[in-house]
């Protein structure tokens, strides 16, 4: 019954390896975009977006493996902007003390980071060798946005949807 | 489909949850049972004995008064003011290797500090300031604590090592006695010290009779003032932000049956003759 609303996955010997690089690039350009943005944990959000507009319209596992990374990356940016936020209140403009929520917090944001950073590596060996790997939450959403049957995206590699809007029309 | 991603949610949501309140709580245990000082500065204080402590605060007045690095203020009223305060403070304060030494001193700074040895310092001005004898307990306790949890100590301890401090109690260099007066009154402890000062300071006051929000009162008038007395204020520029002391101070929780016990002192006669 479920298969019925959505597409049928590529098995790994059906793709090309171009795709499976793309979809492996998604993961891997944000550890980039990440030591870029260290002081300022938004420009590896940017780089993400940008990777996904660019590359979305490839293909279905492109677009995929794009959306996965760039929705689990959200929580952990704000997590590290919060940290960022706490931490300047507390040592640059004095309103805050540390305390042990601080320091728990502190923390709390490593560990996120390097959940992160482990299952984006799992996830990008996954894309590499043409597998699907679904995070928790992120995974499943993904996947009803990219293999639902009602998403109206037109991808490089697959047919034109036959449409009935006409593509040219009088000026008024 | 949506049940799936839904139920992800809360199980992602109930991970991180539980696992901040896993860390909180370790690092709760971790400061209650132990002192956990590792984590935001390093305790030395242990390495100068008590003895020799007391030897260096001698030699750091001496000092400081030969060299008229200060001026001590003598005025009897101030001066048993200053003792009626303190001896309340004191009897309070449960186990303490230190006779106290509070000393007036003539300065237009509104400034407080220690040394070595169970030495205080308050400043004129500071006392001026005061529009009670409570908030000038609040700074006094403020100190006291400083000197209970061996700040100064320690803050010495970083610039100077443990030899060198020997080497100053046996001799008499008045070059590194200078340097070691101006790491002594310097105003850099960290964050942690102050909170901690300003925590041990709300207990005794409470403890003392006198209310925790009399610190809560001198930073109101330090916010209020601040303006005017921005030069005359030294030793606040590196302590915690006035504002979250006057909220620490306020949502102090006192014993249900608190009642503070004026001072009896007529204290605008003993400002007047300062």
């Amino acid at each position: 019954m479920m298969t019925q609303e959505f597409v049928d996955l590529p098995q790994p010997h059906q793709l090309p390896d171009r795709e499976k690089e793309d979809g492996m690039g998604a993961y891997l350009m944000m550890f980039a975009a990440f030591a870029v943005g260290l002081p300022l944990p938004v420009v590896n959000l940017i780089a993400a977006l940008i990777y996904y507009s660019i590359n979305r319209k490839k293909s279905r596992f492109i677009h995929f493996h794009c959306l996965q990374s760039f929705l689990s990356q959200i929580p952990t940016t704000l997590l590290n902007w919060g940290l960022l936020y706490w931490a300047l209140q507390v040592y640059l403009f004095n309103n805050y003390v540390e305390n042990t929520f601080f320091f728990a917090y502190v923390v709390l944001v490593i560990v996120a980071n390097l959940i992160y950073v482990i299952f984006s590596v799992i996830a990008a060996v996954k894309a590499w060798k043409g597998n699907f790997y679904y995070f928790l939450f992120f995974g499943p959403y993904a996947y009803k946005r990219v293999y639902s049957r009602s998403n109206a995206l037109q991808y490089d590699n697959e047919e034109k949807k036959m449409t009935s809007s006409k593509s040219n029309n009088p000026p008024y | 489909m949506m049940g799936k991603i839904q139920k992800d949610l809360i199980k992602l949501l109930l991970f991180f949850g539980g696992l901040f309140l896993l860390i909180y709580l370790g690092f709760f245990l971790l400061f209650r049972t132990s002192n956990a000082t590792w984590l935001t500065s390093e305790n030395n204080a242990h390495l100068l004995s008590y003895d020799k402590e007391m030897q260096l605060g001698e030699i750091i007045d001496r000092y400081a008064i030969n060299y008229q690095e200060i001026d001590i203020l003598k005025n009897s009223r101030v001066d048993s003011a200053m003792w009626v305060i303190s001896s309340r403070l004191k009897k309070q304060i449960p186990v303490s290797e230190y006779d106290y030494k509070i000393k007036i001193i003539e300065s237009e700074m509104i400034n407080a500090f220690t040394i070595p040895g169970g030495r205080i310092y308050i400043s004129k001005e500071l006392i001026r300031f005061c529009d009670s004898p409570d908030q000038l307990a609040a700074v006094l306790a403020h100190e006291i604590a400083h000197v209970e949890k061996r700040h100064t100590v320690s803050r010495i301890l970083k610039e100077f090592t443990i030899s060198l401090i020997f080497s100053i109690i046996s001799g008499t260099d008045t070059v590194l006695l200078s340097e070691l007066w101006k790491t002594a009154i310097s105003s850099s402890f960290n964050r942690k010290q102050e909170q901690e000062s300003d925590e041990y300071a709300m207990e005794l006051l409470e403890k003392s009779g006198i209310s925790p929000r009399a610190i809560a009162a001198f930073f109101r008038k330090l916010n209020r003032e601040n303006l005017d007395y921005n030069e005359k204020i030294e030793f606040l520029m590196s302590h915690p932000h006035n504002n979250s002391r006057i909220k620490r101070s306020l949502e102090y929780n006192t014993y249900d049956d608190f009642k503070p016990k004026p001072f009896d002192l007529d204290w605008n006669s003993v400002k007047d003759d300062l």
